[in-house]
């Protein structure tokens, strides 16, 4: 916003048009900056709703890739709560599935005003969702020439369908912010056999770039590390896509990261696991609070959550939760860490349990519950409903957003995904 | 003037229809744009500076607003909950055209943490109502065509799919 350096000695014409605008009723009218201000503190969603019914220039404004990253980046900044967190799954047993949607907060109401409801879309093309990032999630259809497309929940807006290829074995979703680029990361083998890595970058003349292998098996002394998990885990701000490297002889953990801006790979170390640990129970890599964070299985008796404050940064990991093993977390004696999702707060805790349960965990006093979520119209009718199991469904935690592919150059449509509608 | 130290100095204000405030300097410096003018100026300020674009009522609700905060500021822990009960109230306060003769006379005068608060405050009132209730409070006119609004109506469609809000 403009500031005058002498305001107290107005030119005419500044002082008509900052403070004398005045409007059909004669009131006095809010010039567009201010306007403008205050639309960046309406959720996306609202924005949405308001975009395209108000007037020409609210349109416009709306619309505008400017407006879109100003609003994404205030509200990542001031509060990621405020960007509305929504929960989005999809089941990977059924060819193609239906994408469930719910919202990360209302979960979190304890006692909750009435159930989370789950919403449920469905599309041609979409058989997976590879990962989420400013408010875009990347559908795959790995089918013959695969094609994979952006989405954008809160707008409606995809990409077209893009012909990508099929089936990724390593593969991770991100934004380049240097370039202002999303990338999709991923390996494949080819026809020959050859394990290829490659990035490719959504805009209108899309293609592959083949990069240096992802080092599956290397870094560590004595080779015998290996990555946890296909999917890279994006930290936002930093353009990196992120797994963790454990060793099956040792103690050793360790983060393999890869910069989408720069190609590169690097490596820095994670806290290591107690030497008594059962080295089968693997550790678990997901995003909270925008950080890395990392869930051990400790001595049979509970599971240790670190966070690292300060990406890349080994020596900010910090302690941020010991959650203990007990009902409902171990109803199946099922050998896994506890997987966290969403955290509001640095209280309490959004995780799946080792039985495929959502559970709540405060962390401050330990106690879990199961939170009230109503996804009987997810068309999922061949799985549990959810407060009873995962089933084989897949989440991905996104942040409501307005950015639409039209801003990078791709056309957006809006017929790809609709609601699902369950036949009764 | 010497030997006064700088927060007890009081500055004078004047607004549209000649009603003078006393501004005590440590509360000025949240008026950025009188701060910069005493700043601007050679000499210590003695005579009442005009505000032209300030009216009595917005600059008394100004002040009020900023010494409370500055008092909420300054005291003991329990603050926090006594503050947010007191903009909760002075938020009620303000017709729909009181509040936006404020964000004018906030924007004006640089008041950054009122102006914060104040956008926060209209976003809030606005995000859940009808396109007819915003166009109202801003003042705007409708500047679509019949067909354009059908056909924008049908694009917009997936905004009303009913993802529950928060």
């Amino acid at each position: 916003m403009e500031r005058m350096n002498s305001p107290l000695h107005d030119d005419d014409n500044d002082y008509e048009r900052k403070g004398e605008v005045v409007t059909t009723t004669g009131m006095p009218a809010l010039m567009d900056e201010l306007i403008e201000e205050i639309l960046l503190r309406i959720p996306a969603s609202s924005l949405v709703r308001l975009r395209n019914s108000v007037c020409g220039s609210w349109r416009t404004l709306i619309s505008s890739s400017q407006f879109a990253k100003d609003h994404l980046r205030r509200s990542m900044a001031v509060d990621s709560a405020l960007t509305h967190p929504r929960i989005a799954y999809y089941s990977s047993s059924d060819s193609y599935p239906t994408i469930g949607i719910f919202s990360a907060r209302s979960v979190f109401e304890n006692p909750p005003r009435e159930p989370t409801k789950v919403v449920a879309y469905e599309g041609r093309r979409c058989r997976s969702i590879i990962g989420s990032c400013n408010g875009f999630l990347c559908l795959h259809d790995d089918v013959l020439e695969g094609r994979a497309m952006l989405w954008n929940p809160c707008t409606g807006f995809t990409s077209q369908p893009l012909k990508i290829g099929g089936h990724f074995h390593y593969c991770g979703f991100g934004y380049d912010h240097v370039n202002d680029k999303y990338k999709l990361f991923g390996t494949v083998i080819k026809k020959s056999g050859e394990f290829v890595t490659r990035i490719f970058t959504f805009g209108p003349k899309s293609k592959w770039r083949t990069i240096q292998d992802f080092p599956n098996r290397l870094h560590h002394p004595d080779n015998k590390a290996f990555v946890v998990g296909w999917t890279g885990r994006f930290v936002s701000g930093t353009g990196t896509l992120n797994w963790l490297l454990c060793s099956g002889l040792d103690s050793f953990v360790a983060v393999l990261s890869v910069d989408l801006v720069k190609e590169t790979y690097s490596q820095f170390s994670a806290p290591s696991r107690d030497s008594d640990d059962d080295r089968s129970v693997f550790p678990h890599l997901s995003i909270l609070e925008g950080c890395l964070a990392v869930c051990y299985e400790t001595e049979k008796t509970h599971w240790t959550l670190w966070l690292l404050k300060d990406y890349g940064v080994p020596q900010s990991w910090t302690k941020l939760a010991i959650i203990r093993k007990h009902p409902p977390l171990i109803n199946y004696c099922l050998n896994d860490v506890v997987r966290p999702m969403y955290m509001l707060k640095s209280d309490v805790l959004l995780a799946k349990s080792p039985s495929g349960i959502l559970i709540l965990c405060n962390v401050k006093d330990g106690t879990t519950y199961v939170p009230n979520i109503d996804s009987s119209n997810d068309g999922m009718t061949k799985h549990p409903p959810l407060y009873r199991g995962s089933g084989s469904r897949i989440f991905h935690v996104y942040h409501e957003s307005l950015v639409s592919p039209s801003h990078f150059g791709l056309p957006s449509c809006s017929s790809e995904m609709r609601l699902f509608k369950p036949s009764l | 003037m010497s030997g006064i130290s700088d927060t007890e100095r009081m500055i004078t204000l004047k607004t549209v229809e000649g009603t003078l405030f006393d501004v005590k300097s440590s509360i000025a410096k949240d008026l950025k744009t009188v701060q910069a003018f005493i700043d601007d100026s050679d000499d210590d300020v003695t005579s009442p500076i005009p505000l032209p674009n300030v009216f009595t009522r917005e600059l008394s609700r100004i002040l009020d607003y900023l010494n409370n905060h500055h008092r909420f500021r300054s005291g003991i822990e329990k603050a926090d909950e006594e503050m947010a009960r007191y903009d909760a109230e002075f938020a009620k306060s303000m017709s729909h055209e009181e509040l936006k003769a404020l964000i004018l006379a906030a924007n004006y005068l640089n008041v950054k943490d009122l102006l914060e608060f104040l956008n926060q405050t209209v976003a809030d009132v606005i995000q859940n109502k009808s396109v007819e209730f915003v166009r109202n409070f801003f003042g705007i006119e409708n500047d679509y065509t019949p067909e354009e609004e059908e056909k924008l109506r049908n694009e917009n469609e997936w905004a009303f799919n009913g993802v529950e809000q928060d």
